[in-house]
């Protein structure tokens, strides 16, 4: 069953950008503008939980870079520059055992971080957590966030209690959550339904997790040869 | 449907049995794969004549590791109040270990016992009160419970620390470490748990990808390689512990996840031989 939250279920844009991820039918490109517009949608409300002055360092994977993170960067205005930090993780069951998921990081693009008062952790879905919890673990190691805004399009509905549980309290005391509906069944596939449709690198039009890490997203090209020439 | 109060209790108990066996295999699940690390870092030359083993049928089994023929046997119990009891008394600690203790020694084998505690004081008052026949075989060791191998590792400096030494990547990060650890308990678990020799796990640990663990193979890049990416601008690499390392200015770097020599790592050299990149862009979609 789905619950969708107060900033979604009377905002009948966002319902409808839902049905295109939900609908298996809709083409890679249908699919990306849906979670572009979803971004939009994310990024004007988490104006509740930013200041203005704030130091921002954005974060999601490199498959959310071009729709997710682009429509943060395009969208919420700072003071100072959103620094991007960009992670490519490769999801997968540690010798095949369905109990140990791990996500490690093969590759990462980080912009150059002074500090950071919020960091804004993104992701199209958060189910087990897995890949947040991992890239989370490696920026609070490297820039010690003020305040954490962990924000998604939908999230599975244990999904809070499994990422809080991970960190100790004094980290998980500076998560907030941000997203739209909240889903309480996986299939056998292990997939949250409706979720985001399914898997989202197949649905992206990427074969599998390590064809997906060959993936540089537009963003990064653009920002890397803005920013370090 | 309205539950009797009888009927309440039975499924509060029963849920929270589904929860202590969770923790009860987490727990020993952790310990075995740190008892693992600290194997392999401290008999690399032996590896043949480490066996470890679960679950025996026998009194006190959780963990059997043989080293050398001396049997290190290992009961682990993540409960808060524990006592010995009577050793006469069944389902009593005094009782498992004693038969134990008599049992190993009817078979003339040479071996330790080890009560596995999570936490200090508990540890400090089994010790205090351990049964007098027990005091030449047994010892309590701590060890912390954690929920998650992540948790593992960032709150249990010992086994980071066995962890570090380790893992082939130089100061890596917490997602390379666990990658290592969920991957040395993932083996474990797919053997058949019963007298594995370390050699055959460590053998498969280093034949998969993501486990960041050191190899015993010294693969060289090919000159080839070599020449082509240390011309690009900007780039610069490291070979260490037969993985690739690299760094493109301060904003970029990553690691290649397959050892030099495996199949995989064989392929991105031959893509890098054939197109022969001059800069980061055309090598970066070669590498990540």
């Amino acid at each position: 069953m789905r619950i969708y939250t107060k900033y979604a279920k009377n905002d009948n844009e966002i319902i409808n950008d839902f049905n295109v991820l939900e609908n298996r039918n809709s083409s890679p490109k249908e699919y990306s503008e849906a979670l572009y517009n979803i971004g939009i949608k994310l990024s004007k409300h988490i104006r509740n939980y930013v200041s203005f002055t704030d130091n921002v360092v954005f974060s999601c994977t490199n498959e959310d870079a071009d729709y997710l993170g682009k429509a943060f960067i395009e969208n919420l205005k700072q003071k100072s520059n959103i620094r991007l930090a960009i992670f490519w993780n490769y999801r997968t069951q540690a010798f095949g055992d369905k109990d140990l998921t791990i996500a490690p990081i093969v590759k990462q693009y980080i912009e150059q971080i002074e500090e950071c008062d919020t960091l804004i952790i993104c992701k199209s879905i958060i189910y087990t957590s897995c890949v947040v919890r991992t890239n989370l673990t490696y920026l609070i190691n490297k820039i010690n966030p003020k305040k954490i805004i962990i924000v998604a399009p939908v999230i599975y509905d244990k999904a809070e209690e499994f990422l809080n549980k991970e960190f100790d309290p004094q980290i998980s005391s500076k998560f907030k959550y941000l997203y739209f509906a909240k889903d309480n069944e996986v299939n056998a596939q292990g997939e949250v339904i409706p979720g985001i449709g399914g898997n989202i690198y197949n649905r992206l039009g990427f074969k599998d997790g390590e064809d997906k890490n060959k993936y540089i997203p537009n963003i990064v090209k653009v920002r890397r040869e803005k920013n370090y020439g | 449907m309205r539950l009797t109060k009888n009927i309440q209790k039975y499924l509060d108990n029963k849920l929270r049995g589904g929860e202590i066996n969770e923790r009860g295999n987490k727990y020993e699940n952790f310990y075995t794969t740190y008892k693992l690390l600290e194997s392999f870092n401290n008999y690399k030359t032996d590896y043949e004549q480490i066996y470890f083993s679960s679950q025996e049928n026998s009194f006190v089994d959780d963990l059997v590791i043989t080293i050398k023929n001396h049997r290190h046997i290992f009961q682990l119990k993540t409960s808060k109040k524990l006592d010995w009891g009577l050793a006469r008394k069944l389902k009593t600690l005094n009782f498992d270990f004693s038969i134990q203790s008599r049992i190993e020694k009817f078979k003339k084998n040479s071996y330790n016992l080890y009560l596995v505690v999570s936490n200090d004081i508990l540890k400090n008052n089994l010790k205090k009160r351990l049964p007098k026949q027990l005091r030449s075989s047994t010892d309590i060791i701590m060890f912390p419970y954690n929920d998650s191998i992540q948790n593992q590792i960032i709150n249990d400096t010992l086994f980071k620390k066995e962890l570090l030494a380790l893992c082939a990547i130089d100061s890596p990060s917490v997602d390379k470490l666990e990658s290592l650890a969920a991957t040395i308990l993932g083996v474990w678990n797919a053997s058949n748990k019963k007298n594995i020799c370390i050699e055959s796990l460590y053998k498969n640990i280093e034949h998969t990808g993501y486990a960041f663990i050191k190899s015993r193979e010294k693969n060289q890049l090919s000159d080839e390689v070599h020449r082509i990416i240390s011309s690009i601008p900007d780039f610069k690499f490291v070979v260490h512990n037969n993985y690739f390392t690299w760094q493109y200015k301060s904003s970029d770097s990553g690691v290649i996840p397959y050892q030099l020599g495996s199949s995989e790592f064989k392929i991105i050299e031959k893509e890098i031989i054939k197109i022969n990149p001059k800069d980061f862009i055309t090598l970066e979609n070669i590498i990540s």
